[in-house]
């Protein structure tokens, strides 16, 4: 029996090995090359090499809201803001039971009007159409019967009357030049059919007319840790796919469309939960099947605040729906796997999010039940073991902390003293920690899923700091 | 073992770029400082140049000293010197004829710099045609050589050099430089700029337009296709004496639909009544598959009058499209006629019509609303002034 313990936890130990090297080189591969690209990006725009002001594509911004009258009035004020001339406001009310209309209503003026919407993507019906001409841009309300985020989204795609649209949540705020950033790859390379941008953590941060007038790390613990890896993520992962057009997510929270491909794919898939990667995965999909030369870009200086949880229970909720949505996504296209027509997107990104998303937590979960079995039999070697954990924390850490030290240099955003020493500390505990407790939500989150396919997630929302 | 020593690597490689980040940050805190001593030094010099024309103003100018040009050359080979430079240039008062004369003695120092600059890695070879763009150094100077130099950005793999060079040679070059300039980039099909790019950069050209889109004209079908959409655009932006070569467009069915697309927008902003009866044509095709031609037809005969037009519009209200439909309902309001009476000429006829005219109905009372409530927020601000 201990010879069979000892043979198995051999070979756990192989395949930790090549998992662990396969990981912290995905990581430093990533990190490195999100670095110098930052930094190429600041360089790029000192010199000048970028398109001006004056190229306006038109774009009708999208908000899907439920239950939202805390911050849907002060989301669409920010959208108002931005620097940017062609683009229409489309907010959709999925049901609210609260005031969200009536906050809009009477915020905007809106007046209610008959609309005929073109439906060229399903979706429930609509129950009012409201309209204000009296602002920057147009401003339309559409009421609906609830359906979900996703088919919020497809409501605000049939009426929108533009080519190309941005879906963002209710509680973000969009920086005051993000629309013009992240239109830009649409001018650069007309074969574009999406583009990703870089959502932020707002809290702790004090934004004024879609600038951020100050930053501090946020008060409480949990959203400063969300910083850091929200920076790690974006920074690392995100920038590496798009050299190879390999990104397979585009963050619900701000992401660019060409209306006419999305409505051709079909739009967004109102029985996932991850319905922001199952459109970026289905547009790989349409794209390639039909031969379409496309790109799907991300952008680092567009960006989006969006609030984080400040409570554990959000987190986990969030966490939860963020896993089920993932392994939607991934069973739904499992077809691209190890499927040479996809090249890359097969082979680099449907892998990762497979082997290190997807799987990780159990394989993270594992890993620790193996540990206990080895320390129960005697078989382990404590002070390595120590050590290699030491490593692994350390080695995370650095990472975390290179990729927030890189975005927060590239965009010039100045930092307190106490704001370093609270990143310093809390990327240990980051790693080392909330991790761990990230990997157990996950693992648990397939459990019961199929109950909770239609539902908005619902996090406690705090009033953004907008002046 | 072998994972740990990678692992340790890996963390060194980490610890430096944190170090580099650190260093960086540093760096940057005295950037602007430095850039404004670099701005100074400079200053200093053109100053002293400036006051040794201004003293002599009498008769002909006396030259730039050589030394300083060769010193000029040397220094703003340098890319952070020209960046100071560029800040020079923009505090300078550009319509002082000293100042001017001084640029136009510079001339032999830019030609020589765009030498340099296009053997250069592509972002400072952007720039540099950036630099040249802004300062509109037409105003001083013939830039017959710099213009086949700038010509040569074109060709550099970088898509902004080629925009910064396009939009330096629409700031100097002549019409004859700007057709090559876009030959030169439909070159290459798969690094074809946007057409909005094109067509904004051609907007900013200050020479004689006329000249410029004759000959436009004349190496039309040497260009790629999304630049033919670029040069038709524009020429609908400046000018509505180029109705015949449009109508040949609009009436070639071999031509892609995006340049016909273009021709119809073209008789839409400039109306033409040889055109006419083509877009009444495209309005009641019922063919589905050619819907976009009949929906900017309709959008474009807003401005014809007439009852046929009218009738044809009225039609187009019941096509199974909707955006037929909605730039149909557009076109019938600028023609006089107020919803009400639509309403009633096609009550009862048909949902969809109905449907898309009371929306426009209610929609332009919504405007209405806007703009007197917008006039009575003026008339408040101008009563508490």
């Amino acid at each position: 029996m201990r010879d069979f313990i000892q043979f198995f936890l051999l070979c756990v130990e192989a395949f930790f090995i090549i998992y662990m090297i396969g990981y912290s080189s995905f990581l430093f591969l990533s990190v490195t090359v999100g670095s110098s690209d930052l930094y190429a990006a600041k360089r790029r725009n000192l010199l000048k090499n970028e398109l001006g002001n004056d190229y306006y594509v038109p774009v009708s911004v999208l908000v899907p809201a439920h239950n939202e009258e805390v911050t849907i009035e002060a989301t669409v004020r920010s959208l108002l803001a931005l620097d940017y001339k062609l683009y229409e406001i489309i907010v959709v009310d999925d049901g609210s039971t609260d005031g969200t209309t009536q906050v809009l209503r009477d915020a905007f003026r809106m007046r209610r009007i008959d609309r005929p919407i073109q439906r060229r993507i399903p979706c429930q019906m609509e129950e009012e159409v409201y309209e204000s001409r009296e602002w920057k841009v147009p401003i339309t309300l559409v009421r609906k019967q609830n359906g979900g985020k996703a088919d919020a989204l497809n409501m605000g795609i049939n009426a929108a009357s533009y080519p190309y649209f941005l879906c963002m949540d209710a509680d973000s705020v969009l920086q005051h030049d993000s629309l013009e950033k992240i239109v830009r790859p649409v001018l650069e390379d007309p074969k574009v059919v999406a583009v990703g941008g870089t959502v932020r953590p707002c809290n702790g941060a004090e934004i004024e007319n879609g600038r951020v007038v100050r930053y501090r790390m946020p008060r409480k613990l949990l959203p400063c840790m969300q910083v850091l890896e929200y920076d790690r993520s974006f920074l690392a992962s995100r920038i590496l796919f798009d050299r190879f057009n390999g990104n397979i997510i585009i963050s619900g929270a701000f992401g660019l469309f060409l209306k006419s491909v999305v409505i051709a794919a079909g739009g967004y898939d109102s029985t996932t939960m991850g319905e922001d990667m199952e459109l970026a995965v289905k547009l790989h999909v349409y794209c390639r099947e039909n031969g379409r030369p496309y790109r799907i870009r991300y952008v680092t200086d567009a960006v989006c605040w969006t609030q984080v949880p400040e409570r554990l229970g959000d987190l986990c909720k969030q966490r939860r729906r963020w896993h089920i949505g993932l392994f939607q996504s991934m069973m739904k296209y499992r077809g691209i796997m190890a499927n040479p027509r996809y090249g890359a997107v097969s082979f680099v990104s449907y892998f990762y999010f497979l082997l290190y998303e997807l799987f990780s937590p159990y394989i993270e979960v594992f890993g620790v039940l193996t540990t206990l079995l080895a320390f129960a039999v005697d078989l382990i070697n404590v002070p390595f073991m120590v050590l290699f954990f030491g490593i692994y924390v350390v080695y995370a850490a650095l990472l975390s902390l290179t990729a927030f030290f890189a975005r927060v240099h590239t965009v010039d955003l100045r930092l307190y003293p106490s704001d370093l020493l609270k990143a310093v500390g809390l990327c240990v505990a980051e790693v080392s920690c909330l991790r761990f407790i990230m990997a157990w939500v996950r693992m648990t989150a397939l459990i019961g899923y199929r109950r909770k396919k239609h539902t908005w997630g619902r996090i406690e929302r705090q009033r953004i700091q907008i002046k | 073992m072998g994972a740990e020593v990678l692992l340790y690597g890996y963390g060194l490689v980490c610890l430096s770029m944190l170090a580099f980040n650190l260093l960086y940050s540093l760096h940057l805190r005295s950037d602007d400082r430095r850039r404004r001593r670099r701005t100074e030094g400079l200053r200093r010099r053109v100053d002293a140049q400036l006051e040794r024309l201004r003293e002599t103003r009498v008769g002909a100018p006396p030259p730039v000293q050589v030394s300083h040009l060769t010193w000029t050359s040397r220094c703003l080979a340098r890319v952070n010197y020209l960046l100071a430079f560029d800040r020079l240039l923009d505090e300078q008062d550009q319509s002082d004829s000293t100042f001017q004369e001084y640029i136009r003695q510079l001339q032999p120092v830019l030609l020589y710099l765009a030498t340099v600059y296009l053997r250069r890695e592509e972002t400072q070879a952007a720039y540099y045609c950036h630099f040249l763009a802004r300062h509109q150094l037409q105003r001083h100077m013939e830039m017959d050589q710099i213009q086949q130099v700038v010509l040569s950005f074109l060709r550099r793999d970088s898509l902004y050099c080629k925009v910064n060079a396009l939009k330096a040679l629409c700031s100097f070059g002549s019409p004859d430089i700007l057709a090559d300039a876009l030959q030169e980039l439909s070159r290459e099909e798969s690094a074809q700029l946007h057409e909005k790019v094109v067509t904004e950069a051609l907007l900013t050209y200050t020479g004689d337009r006329a000249a410029l889109i004759e000959l436009l004209w004349a190496r039309f079908d040497r260009f790629s296709l999304r630049l033919q959409r670029a040069v038709l655009d524009y020429i609908r932006f400046c000018s509505g004496a180029w109705g015949r070569p449009m109508a040949q467009i609009l009436r070639d069915p071999a031509r892609n639909k995006e340049l016909r697309f273009s021709a119809i927008r073209y008789f839409g902003r400039y109306p033409d009544e040889g055109a006419r009866q083509l877009l009444l044509d495209f309005v009641r095709d019922r063919d589905p598959l050619r819907w976009e031609y009949a929906a900017i037809s309709a959008s474009a005969l807003a401005r014809y009058p007439g009852q046929e037009v009218v009738d044809a519009l009225l039609r187009a209200m019941h096509s199974p499209n909707w955006y037929v439909r909605y730039n149909a309902s557009t076109s019938l309001e600028a023609h006089g006629l107020t919803y009400e009476e639509m309403l009633e000429v096609l009550a009862g006829d048909d949902r969809y019509a109905r449907e898309m005219l009371s929306y426009r109905l209610e929609s332009r009372r919504l405007e209405e609303q806007a703009a007197a409530a917008a006039a009575e927020r003026q008339k408040g601000v101008a009563v508490g002034v």
